[in-house]
Formats: structure tokens, sequence, C-alpha cells
């Protein structure tokens, strides 16, 4: 497979996060564009790292042995003690408040990624998502940071006006669909 | 990170446990499908893990949350895929995001009810949002209510209620109106 192709797609036109999933970025906790960007980078390697091992794992357990049924399990398993890692390197103070925000991330980013036994593939296919999933997160917290200083009708304030704009941020995406 | 809506609000954390799924529920059945799911995923695993609670420390209560979690959503994947194949390729990625969506709703501390009390209400109430979801994108978007037409006026579909970006709009417009009604008595000004 071509690799710039594999990106591309991976990052924008066949992103499951700006086409279907955008709606995730309204369970990451930041409101600063700056947690966002944190939390998607860390979200972004640490779920390619899973995906190397679960690509592994799946080349050399879950398909000899028919047990694909354990991926899900066995990547949030991975997920969570490559996340525990990663705080322990990154040693700031802000990881009790950034810790179940990236574990959320890497499930949803190692589900949308799709690991398969080919290596390569699977880790720049699952970066590239973890990219694409950083992007959706700093969009999310840019356009929450316009919002909170707009007149917002009191019944949309909150959550409503930010479905309405993942919603509008979704439809955007589609037109870049099919484009790698 | 302070002032967040998902963590201070019961009913914004349960709509926000909803997102991962809510593109799902793209018809009445997929929307019942979805729901059924998520019913599931979060009432047994409340249950369990309102049970194992006081067995944990609590530094590994989200770890095993997580785990039951997927388990719990990799079964029902199973299930679904041995009485209906064909769902399973309609429901495609979102299944296994219910793990997502219930991790959401389940993980942050609530602070008035047990984890299986918040899963019942909350298990019950994604069936009933999903599926009443489903069927509203279903209407304005074919006319048609569980493959039933209902009218045949093709001019008149709202084609984007087709597609994911018609269920967040929804969402959020139904949310606003929810929210209009609730505050109406209260005379909320702001």
């Amino acid at each position: 497979m071509n690799v710039l192709t594999l990106i591309f797609g991976a990052m924008l036109s066949e992103n499951l996060f700006f086409g279907r999933l955008c709606g995730t970025a309204c369970g990451s906790e930041p409101v600063r564009v700056k947690d966002a960007a944190q939390i998607g980078l860390l979200t972004a390697v640490v779920s390619s790292l899973s995906a190397l091992i679960l690509s592994l794992l799946e080349k050399l357990v879950f398909v000899p042995l028919n047990a694909e049924y354990l991926y899900l399990l066995v990547f949030a398993a991975v997920s969570m003690l490559l996340t525990q890692l990663a705080f322990r390197v990154r040693k700031k103070k802000d990881a009790d408040a950034l810790w179940l925000p990236v574990l959320i991330g890497c499930m949803a980013v190692g589900i949308a990624a799709d690991v398969s036994s080919n290596l390569l593939e699977s880790f720049l296919r699952t970066l590239c998502t973890g990219v694409g999933y950083l992007a959706v997160l700093v969009l999310m917290a840019s356009v929450r940071d316009r919002l909170s200083g707009s007149k917002i009708p009191a019944c949309l304030r909150g959550l409503p006006i930010d479905l309405v704009a993942v919603g509008l941020m979704t439809l955007a995406f589609m037109g870049i669909v099919g484009l790698a | 990170m302070k002032n967040s809506y998902t963590y201070g609000n019961a009913a914004a954390r349960f709509f926000v446990g909803l997102c991962p799924v809510a593109a799902a529920a793209d018809c009445g059945v997929n929307g019942f499908a979805i729901g059924m799911v998520m019913l599931i995923v979060l009432f047994v695993g409340g249950l369990i893990l309102s049970a194992i609670k006081k067995l944990l420390p609590e530094k590994a209560r989200i770890p095993a949350a997580a785990l039951i979690l997927c388990t719990l959503t990799a079964a029902a994947q199973m299930f679904i895929r041995l009485i209906q194949p064909a769902l399973v390729a309609e429901l495609d990625v979102f299944v296994p995001m219910c793990a997502v969506g219930a991790m959401l709703t389940l993980l942050p501390k609530g602070r008035d009810d047990s984890t299986a009390q918040r899963g019942a209400k909350c298990g019950a109430a994604a069936l009933a949002a999903l599926t009443l979801l489903g069927v509203l994108r279903e209407l304005i978007g074919s006319g048609s209510v569980f493959g039933a037409v209902l009218w045949e006026n093709t001019d008149a579909y709202v084609l984007i209620a087709h597609y994911p970006a018609g269920a967040y709009i929804l969402l959020g417009i139904a949310l606003g109106i929810g929210s209009a009604i609730r505050n109406h008595g209260k005379g909320d000004t702001k």
C-alpha cells in the first residue's frame, strides 16, 4: 500500500474522527487549547505504541488461536499500561486530570484505526488516526474558546452548542472524504 | 481543567457518553440496536463495578472498570454477530465505541448515586434516547419509521439527518429545547 495514501487517508479523508466519530471529542475534558493539544499528543503516541504491540499479538496469538474477540480487551489493558508509563516518564503534576481523557482517547483511536497484523501499516494508521484525533480536540477546544465569549441563548449554552458545533465540523470535513 | 461540564452535571455526563455512538442511530432499527448494546454494557457494567468496588483499591478502580466494560462490549458484539450478522456490518465501528461511551458515563465519580444506579438509569435512558434519535432521523430524513414509509415527498426530506452531522446537530437542538423547557418556569434570563 502506498505510504502517503495511508498517511493522508488515515489523517484526513478516511479519518473516522472527522467523518463519523467527531462527537467523541465532546467527551474530552479540556477547555483550554493547550490541554487539548497535550491530551491529543499523548493519545497519538500511546495509541500508536499500543497498536505496534497489538499488531504483534494479532500475528502471533490472536489469529493462530482464532481469538480476535480479545482485541478490545487486550488493547484496553495495553493502553492503560502504556498511559501509566507515559505519565511516569513525563513527570508533571497534571497526571491525575489528564489520565482518564488520554485513556479514553487511546481506546477511541484504537477502535477507529483497526489494527491488522501488518506492523508498519498498523503503526502508521494508528499514529495518523491519533494525529487526526489531536486535530479534532484542538479544533473543538478552539471552538469552545470562541463560543465562551459569544452571546449564546441560555438554553444552548454548554453541551448543546458544542454538539451543534461538532455537527457543523463533521459536515465540513465530509467534504474531504475520498480525497486520498 | 476545572469548570468542566462533564464532571459537574450528571445529565450532561450522560449525553457526553452518548456522543461516540450517536451517529450510529441513523434509523429506528439501528438506534434501537445500539441502544440495547449501551443498555447491556451500562446496566451489567454498573452492577459488576458496584459489586467489586470495595474489593479494589482506589487506584485500581478505573483500570478494572475499563477492562470490564470492554469485555462486556466484546461479548455484546459477539452476541449481535450470532443473532443478526447483517446488523454488525450496519453498526460497524460503533459497537466497540459503546465501551468508550460507557467509560465516559460511568467512570467519572458521581456525587449522588452509586455506579449500579447510574448504570441502570443511564442504560435505560440511552436505549430511549438512541431509539428516539434514530426514529427522528429516519422520519425527517426519509419519511419512514422502522422501515414503514409514512409519507413520500422527497422534496420535504432533510437529507442531513442521514449523516453523522445531522445526529449531533439534532441532539444539540433537542438538548437546547429540553433546557429551555426546564428553565422556562425558573425564569432564567441570563
